[in-house]
């Protein structure tokens, strides 16, 4: 299948496309983005929690908020334990992240795909990675949570949730101000 | 003519033809100006102070692939310059469109004393022996024997700070009542103003870089670029410079630099007052050279967030990187010249520095949180370091939350994710800051910067900036106190640009539990319709003001109503962005795949209703090219009146610092 342009081949494709029956590869276990680094931090740089250590290579449950780019890159987003929204193409590496914001990566396969930008608190399943990695661009990233290819829905066009109430949320959720 | 005539002249014709364009070229000669690249005399382009320090550079395109650049002669006003040059060609590291034979000559750290025009010339011998010549000109601006030597410049930057910002800053902190201010901003009580004109060397629209830089170098410099003008080559910290205000004062005075900002200390509103760059991006060189040529700046005090440029990369937090670094060749001239005539550190490529314990071994105190900084005695300081936050600090609308909550003994606020609880407001940095460069017996030039003014209006987020704007408020108040408690003292308060064209467009005709049913409703005819209060029903916006001098709710009855000239596509519903669910909340999205589609510019999000169509592409607001007001107080407060260019406000500092203040002209009124 060809989009706009761009080979699909060999992207791998979502085995159900209904949201409500994917299941994870294996037992997530859940963290919360205070759980990676002491808290609150320190004077100087950050030290990893004994219990991310340990979850380190393991598959994990975390819950946070897609970070809003000016300029999303394909393959990946960063996750936030706060909405934050940052101006990359203005302000570049002086941006307003949390140091403990997480590097969210697609499967390889699908390093060409953007995701679907959506507000609100989501809940991501994948494997965590810790440690220092840089990219060609000079970006350094700190911990990183792999998606499982098969939990992407590819689509051919961005479409929106749908359908959505006059909130603009998926499901109705009461909120408290 | 015989038709043997006429296959002569043609035949001559063709080969005169090649001649003309069988020749080296000029393709660039700083510093820029009009007569190299369109050969009027005026405007001029490139200004200095007497005996201010630049780069003279050309590059010199040979006529064919074949040949090399030879000699390079350069030549002020007739007199060929003996100073020690470089010449490299671009085999390696230039920029993707200049031939590889293309030869850069660069003369370093110049400096003019006589005041006026001056044309420069530079002379290249190709190897063929053919020459190519090129002129342009610049100016050193006199200065004028006048009375009082102003020790002190305090340089107050809202970035992003158009007129727009400032008022809805005075609606909200201030008040009105039947239509005069309650309480005016420490800024409206400057008593001179004057426009502003920010556009960079090469647009109306400027960003950050060159909107510090021309404030402090006298000089236009390219969007992303800070006190350097432009060059063919890659490396970003080789580009010819301008001393800056700091350097020149610190070298001919022993002025010392304090720089003071809410953003990551890298960004190029501090940076563009003591680095040279032209990438604003390269974080890591940035700040190493804040302390490797400290020397040359006078460097004192350096404060915002940024923590993660300064830890060695073996260390979790760190941003270093050996991509962004610096390091100049000691055996190529072409930068080798940066050191031996600038007197710049040389760097090296070391993502693994631990640059916090070198700014401390180097004298500096340190302070990661308003706790530490507290404890700073300021009469036993003589420089402080202080790293808030890992890149930019926190809002101060989320900073004041986080300080009302841990009063009421509650946490998980916004500061509380972020793992720094307990970061300082900008009032407060200031305070301290001034209270080390106080004590400097030859004075100070600070800069203090209230970053995320911009940086929120780029978002479009109405109560964020106007909150920032009210800190940054403060921080004038502190310095506008200190000057007036010594009489040495400038102080101006000004803006790089302004950002998202805001506009103050009315009030809420609608109470805030009645905007909260509204939005629920959705839509135009819910949202706008019956929100937006214009002309006599915007009426006052009153805000309530709490003991620690923020307003106690931005979601008010009756509120102050902002619309965005420069803006992206958007959806308003005229509320505060909502604080976030708290953890343990139902997330909307539960344990759902993702959706993910081939990377597609027309993708758009739905979060609400009222949609407003952007007049720009992408998700935010922009600089725009509108002129902004500058205000000033104390000695040589005067000057800063008129419609002044961004660069003339550096003269103006530099007369009152170096030959007194005199009295403006105020023109030929009297004819």
């Amino acid at each position: 299948m060809v989009a706009l342009g761009v080979s699909w081949v060999g992207v791998s494709f979502a085995q159900a496309q209904d949201p409500g029956s994917y299941k994870p590869p294996a037992a997530a276990v859940k963290v919360a983005f205070g759980e990676f680094f002491q808290m609150p931090f320190g004077p100087k740089g950050l030290t990893f929690t004994p219990k991310a250590k340990a979850l380190a290579g393991q598959w994990v449950s975390i819950k946070g908020y897609m970070v809003k780019m000016e300029q999303p890159l394909t393959g990946q987003f960063i996750l936030s334990p706060r909405p934050v929204e940052i101006n990359d193409h203005a302000d570049g590496d002086a941006n307003d992240l949390p140091a403990n914001a997480v590097l969210v990566l697609l499967d390889p396969t699908q390093s060409e795909a953007w995701v679907t930008y959506r507000s609100g608190l989501i809940e991501l399943q994948g494997q965590l990675e810790l440690g220092r990695q840089e990219t060609a661009q000079a970006q350094v990233s700190w911990i990183r949570i792999k998606l499982d290819p098969k939990g992407i829905v590819l689509q051919a066009h961005p479409t929106p949730l749908a359908p959505l109430n006059p909130m603009g949320h998926a499901t109705p959720i009461d909120l408290k101000h | 003519m015989k038709p043997l005539n006429q296959i002569c002249w043609s035949v001559m014709g063709l080969w005169m033809s090649q001649m003309v364009l069988a020749a080296p070229s000029v393709t660039r000669l700083t510093p820029p100006s009009e007569m190299f690249s369109s050969g009027r005399d005026a405007p001029i382009i490139a200004r200095f102070l007497p005996d201010q320090r630049f780069d003279l550079q050309a590059s010199i395109r040979p006529d064919d692939d074949s040949k090399t650049i030879t000699k390079v002669e350069f030549a002020i006003n007739g007199k060929v310059l003996l100073e020690p040059q470089s010449l490299i060609d671009c085999a390696q590291g230039c920029l993707p469109n200049v031939a590889k034979n293309t030869a850069i000559a660069s003369v370093r750290a110049l400096g003019v004393k006589k005041p006026g025009v001056h044309v420069f010339t530079v002379s290249a011998t190709q190897s063929d022996g053919q020459t190519v010549q090129a002129k342009g000109n610049f100016e050193v601006v006199g200065l004028t024997k006048g009375g009082q030597k102003i020790k002190n410049i305090i340089i107050m930057l809202g970035d992003g700070m158009g007129a727009a910002q400032r008022t809805a800053a005075r609606i909200v902190g201030g008040g009105y009542a039947q239509g005069k201010v309650i309480e005016p901003l420490a800024m409206d009580t400057f008593p001179v103003t004057g426009m502003v004109k920010t556009a960079s060397l090469n647009s109306i629209v400027t960003d950050s870089a060159p909107g510090m830089s021309a404030y402090v170098s006298g000089n236009k410099n390219n969007n992303n670029e800070e006190g350097v003008f432009p060059d063919d080559t890659v490396d970003p910290f080789d580009n010819p410079r301008i001393e800056y205000l700091s350097e020149y004062l610190h070298r001919t005075q022993g002025k010392a630099l304090g720089v003071v900002t809410t953003s990551d200390v890298f960004d190029a509103t501090p940076a563009g007052n003591a680095v040279h760059t032209s990438n604003r991006g390269a974080g890591t060189g940035i700040v190493d050279q804040f302390l490797d040529d400290r020397h040359l700046s006078g460097l004192s005090v350096l404060m915002g967030g940024g923590r993660k440029w300064f830890l060695p990369s073996t260390e979790a937090g760190s941003a270093r990187s050996d991509k962004n670094d610096y390091a100049f060749s000691s055996t190529q001239a072409h930068t080798s010249l940066i050191v031996s005539q600038w007197g710049a550190k040389s760097g090296s490529l070391d993502k693994d520095r631990n640059l916090i314990a070198d700014f401390q071994a180097a004298g500096f105190a340190y302070a990661s949180n308003k706790s530490s900084l507290d404890q700073i005695d300021v009469n036993k300081t003589d420089q402080i370091l202080g790293l808030f936050a890992y890149s930019n600090m926190n809002v101060a609308l989320d900073k004041v939350d986080g300080r009302r909550a841990a009063l009421k003994g509650q946490k998980g606020r916004v500061v509380d994710d972020f793992g720094l609880p307990d970061q300082p407001m900008l009032d407060e940095m200031t305070k301290k800051a001034i209270g080390v460069l106080n004590r400097k017996k030859n004075g100070f030039v600070l800069m203090v910067e209230g970053a995320s003014i911009d940086k929120q209006a780029h978002n479009m987020d109405t109560e964020r900036w106007i909150l920032d704007t009210l800190e940054f408020d403060k921080a004038v108040q502190v310095a506008k106190a200190y000057a007036q408690s010594r009489r040495d003292t400038l102080v101006i308060v000004t803006a790089d640009h302004e950002c998202s064209g805001v506009a103050l467009i009315g009030g809420s005709m609608v109470s805030d539990a009645r905007l909260q049913e509204l939005t629920r409703a959705g839509g135009v005819e819910n949202l706008r319709n019956q929100v937006v209060g214009l002309y006599e029903k915007a009426g006052f916006p009153k805000y309530v003001i709490s003991a620690d001098g923020y307003p106690q709710s931005t979601d008010i009855d009756k509120r102050l109503l902002v619309g965005y000239g420069a803006n992206s596509d958007r959806f308003e519903d005229w509320r505060t962005n909502e604080l976030p669910l708290q953890d343990g909340q139902q997330p909307f999205v539960s344990k759902a795949p993702l959706s993910a589609h081939p990377a597609d510019p027309r993708f758009r999000d739905v979060e609400g209703r009222f949609e407003i169509t952007g007049q720009v592409p992408g998700n935010s607001g922009v600089h725009t090219a509108t002129d902004i007001p500058i205000s000033a107080f104390g000695p040589g407060a005067w000057a800063f009146t008129g419609v002044i260019d961004n660069t003339d406000v550096f003269f103006k500092l530099a007369q009152s610092a170096v030959a007194g203040v005199v009295t403006p002209d105020f023109g030929n009124w009297r004819k």
